[in-house]
């Protein structure tokens, strides 16, 4: 399995999270304020400090999730149940935690993992995917916010409905490929060392999936 | 956009415009108690493990269990032979424990196993057998608290 699936943390690795610090000094550390490095938070976590824990996820919350209903095609409820599961084998696996690299694209490595687990299984269980994706709250409040102004709204709504629909006919390795690159705005070697594929990989998958996309998304007529 | 133009080596406008087109999705708004339910699910599933001294830890691979049994092995095999043991054996004792300590412990494990021990267990038949020399006199029996065989 792609994800790590690693024993319990090692105390060490506390130490090693927060260098010359014990759990208490982390803890402080942590409390201190928006301050705090993800590291910082990372390590205070593992030593039971649940306010860090929820700095720690809180700060991650949105570009979190927003991948991963993006990489699910809008399915809100497995992006719910996947961005829970993410950061327990992040707690899971700190193990495997390298402190020369930075936190996020460690955790946005192991959503994508799982992200592709998922699948898999789905796959094996014979389950069909959803096509183009249900995104109920971003229809919602795109419905909102077009009372202000019908036409424009209705317009960027319809363009995004495009995107969302052309990005899920995408195979995942296209999708993921894109979406960090794009929606993540990671640069392409981050985006490689998400992937765990070389940087030529990367650029020659981008290359495809844009192609792909930008041939959905030409408009009918041209 | 321009991290992207700088870095991934699209030239295509066609593929640039798809990619910003990805890039200005909107961001979707996470549910109002993810992060709670988030913290939930690690605390049912997720405990910190306490320190433990090295020296305590459990060994669970089998390759170092063999290991450290034979090393076990290895550091005792040298004690059964008494002339390496005898020595090291009074060293402790002078050194590190005290005679009175030492004698103590004897009387208890002597005690032992009179109570507990091998019913034909004899300190001289050990003493015996290990070449300790004793002096040539028969030890005393304990007297019988039973008259029943007296006439």
């Amino acid at each position: 399995m792609a994800v790590a699936t690693a024993s319990l943390p090692a105390p060490a690795l506390v130490s090693r999270l927060a260098p010359a610090k014990g759990a208490q000094n982390v803890r402080h550390a942590a409390a201190e304020g928006a301050e705090s490095s993800d590291k910082q938070l990372f390590g205070a976590a593992l030593a039971g400090d649940r306010d860090a824990l929820g700095k720690l996820v809180g700060r991650h919350e949105r570009a979190l999730f927003g991948l991963l209903v993006r990489l699910t095609n809008g399915d809100r409820h497995r992006a719910d149940d996947l961005f829970q599961e993410t950061f327990l084998h992040a707690m899971r696996a700190a193990g495997t935690f390298d402190r020369k690299l930075e936190f996020k694209p460690w955790l946005t490595a192991i959503a994508v993992n799982l992200v592709r687990d998922e699948a898999r299984k789905r796959k094996v269980r014979g389950e069909v995917p959803l096509e183009g994706g249900v995104d109920d709250q971003e229809y919602e409040r795109a419905c909102a916010v077009a009372d202000d102004n019908p036409g424009v709204n209705a317009e960027r709504h319809d363009e995004e409905d495009r995107i969302r629909r052309a990005l899920a006919r995408l195979t995942l390795l296209e999708r993921e490929v894109v979406l960090l690159h794009f929606y993540q705005s990671m640069t392409l070697v981050e985006t490689a060392a998400v992937l765990g594929v070389a940087l030529g990989t990367v650029k020659s998958r981008l290359h495809a999936a844009l192609t792909r996309l930008s041939r959905m998304l030409e408009p009918p007529g041209e | 956009m321009d991290e992207h133009k700088t870095t991934d080596g699209l030239d295509d406008p066609a593929l640039r415009r798809a990619g910003d087109a990805v890039a200005q999705l909107p961001p979707v708004e996470p549910p109002a108690d993810l992060v709670s339910r988030t913290m939930a699910r690690i605390a049912a599933g997720y405990q910190p493990v306490r320190r433990v001294f090295w020296l305590f830890r459990p060994i669970f691979n089998p390759v170092a269990r063999v290991a450290a049994a034979a090393a076990i092995i290895l550091l005792l095999l040298p004690m059964a032979d008494l002339n390496l043991a005898t020595p090291l054996g009074s060293r402790i004792e002078n050194r590190i424990i005290g005679h009175d300590a030492t004698d103590d412990l004897e009387d208890f494990v002597d005690a032992w196993l009179i109570r507990n021990g091998p019913p034909d267990y004899a300190q001289y038949e050990l003493d015996a057998w290990i070449g300790v020399p004793r002096p040539s006199f028969v030890p005393v029996r304990r007297a019988s608290a039973s008259r029943n065989n007296r006439v």
